[in-house]
């Protein structure tokens, strides 16, 4: 009897982390390029109680073995990189791909880190740099007397002189991965590749494979408000239920406890 | 001439079967939200009528559960009958779809085994824009055919079959490989658990109901014995 009231228990968990998930991705509705998450489930070990038996005299007449799975547990939480709409912001520097393909960053200990939030600014040494000041690689050089920077969309970098001449300073790559659910987040929209999501592809935008660099755009999360609230209610609904066996097993223990008067 | 057996005896053998009942339920409703999860349904069968007491057995419900779409391309899923196979440590394993991810090795993987083609593990090439997935399981990287999932069958429905977890199966004694043209897989979309939580708790409810019965019995069948020892043995 208590096994039903644990297997109840490891579906309560496995809901509130879901809501966990869903939170989280609620959360982020307005972040540039967030991606949001999905927790998936596994059954927990079966126990056989009984093992094939030969009924009658038959030989042929076998019942199947007596299995009691013992709950649920988190499998994995995967984020789902589909590709989120294009803002309009205007600015030259901020960055959207359309398509695969991640920005390279130096990250803060010197290791490459990725991002698909393309929101760029000059830094006071004249390199191209995100919003925390971690350096695109490569890094590229915006000359001091440039007056003007466009981006193309492969990616490559022009300024205008001040004398009126346009020069291209550099072009900016971009990474892919073949399995970029399985990248580590760091926070702060940034990725990390871990044996999961496979080795970097670098490249450049338009190339095989990868996607365009669209200027004066960020791309929005992807998280859909209606699409989270149904998921939202589907695993509160399912948090209860599971709760629900909790005192029906509890119950069940009571009625069997109360025989001796 | 075989023993009589007592009523207490046969109340109290159903009332552990009304509790092992409950034990299924409450993994079937623990799984409402695992993609893939195939519920227990349990039955009751006397295994001697002598004995009185009936066995509780339990099978996986292998009916179809609800198709969601994910839009994702490497979410899996069958519709209509048919299993994947997938090359585990222990062997290999029948599973329902599912998130397939990509190992470091570029191969096609589900719940971290690799997927098995007709020619082996499906491979795919370094860098492709996209992976199709088609209908009769043959996994596309730009349109070059990178092999052909393997999918099979029970050759029998009837057939029970012995669960693993990670919503595996081991393969029935009797598998048959599903014709290609017989398949339909559905690259992008997920199949829900098809342990429906209404029925269920309907399920559950009685299963408790039938456990207070029996609980009522036992405590008749004990009261009648009392009587009989406290009244037969007086004076008249």
């Amino acid at each position: 009897m208590n096994s039903a009231l644990r297997t109840a228990a490891t579906g309560m968990a496995a809901q509130q982390t879901r809501t966990e998930v869903i939170a989280n991705n609620l959360a982020n509705v307005n972040t540039t390029a967030f991606k949001r998450s999905r927790a998936s489930f596994e059954d927990l070990l079966y126990q056989s109680l009984r093992d094939v038996q030969v009924v009658g005299n038959a030989d042929a007449d076998t019942t199947a073995a007596v299995q009691v799975g013992r709950g649920v547990r988190l499998a994995s939480i995967n984020r789902m990189h589909a590709q989120g709409s294009l803002e309009q912001t205007g600015r030259p520097l901020d960055l959207a791909v359309e398509g695969e393909g991640f920005f390279a960053l130096r990250g803060p200990s010197g290791n490459p880190v990725y991002t698909r939030d393309g929101n760029f600014q000059v830094s006071d040494r004249g390199v191209l740099v995100n919003k925390a000041g971690l350096t695109l690689e490569p890094g590229i050089q915006i000359p001091d007397q440039a007056t003007e920077i466009s981006i193309g969309r492969t990616g490559i970098v022009s300024v205008l002189q001040n004398g009126g001449e346009l020069v291209e300073v550099g072009r900016i790559p971009l990474v892919r991965f073949p399995n970029a659910s399985g990248l580590m987040s760091l926070g702060e929209n940034l990725y990390q590749e871990t044996p999961a999501s496979g080795l970097p592809t670098h490249g450049a935008a338009e190339e095989e494979g990868f996607g365009h660099i669209v200027s004066g755009y960020l791309e929005s999360s992807n998280v859909e408000i209606v699409q989270e609230m149904v998921e939202m209610i589907s695993a509160q609904r399912a948090y209860e239920i599971n709760s629900k066996s909790v005192k029906a097993a509890d119950e069940m223990s009571e009625v069997a406890t109360q025989m001796i008067r | 001439m075989t023993a009589p057996v007592s009523g207490l005896s046969i109340a109290a053998g159903a009332m552990r079967g009304a509790e092992r009942r409950m034990e299924v339920v409450a993994n079937n409703l623990a799984n409402v939200s695992t993609d893939g999860f195939k519920a227990e349904r349990t039955f009751a069968h006397l295994l001697d009528s002598v004995q009185g007491t009936p066995v509780i057995s339990a099978r996986a419900d292998i009916r179809q559960g609800d198709l969601r779409e994910t839009g994702a391309p490497l979410d899996l899923a069958f519709k209509g009958e048919g299993f994947a196979v997938v090359s585990t440590p222990r062997g290999e394993r029948w599973v329902r779809g599912g998130s397939l991810t990509i190992d470091p090795a570029n191969r096609l993987t589900l719940g971290g085994a690799p997927l098995l083609g007709e020619r082996g593990p499906i491979t795919l090439p370094a860098i492709y824009q996209q992976l199709t997935i088609q209908p009769d399981g043959t996994v596309l990287a730009d349109g070059t055919a990178m092999g052909r999932l393997r999918v099979e069958r029970a050759a029998t429905a009837a057939t029970a079959l012995e669960r693993e977890p990670q919503g595996t199966f081991v393969p029935s004694a009797d598998r048959a490989a599903v014709a290609p043209d017989a398949r339909a897989l559905r690259q992008g979309s997920l199949e829900s658990s098809n342990a429906e939580p209404v029925s269920t708790m309907v399920e559950m409810l009685g299963i408790q109901r039938h456990h207070a019965i029996l609980e009522k019995a036992i405590r008749v069948l004990d009261e009648t014995r009392g009587t009989a020892a406290s009244q037969l043995g007086k004076p008249v």
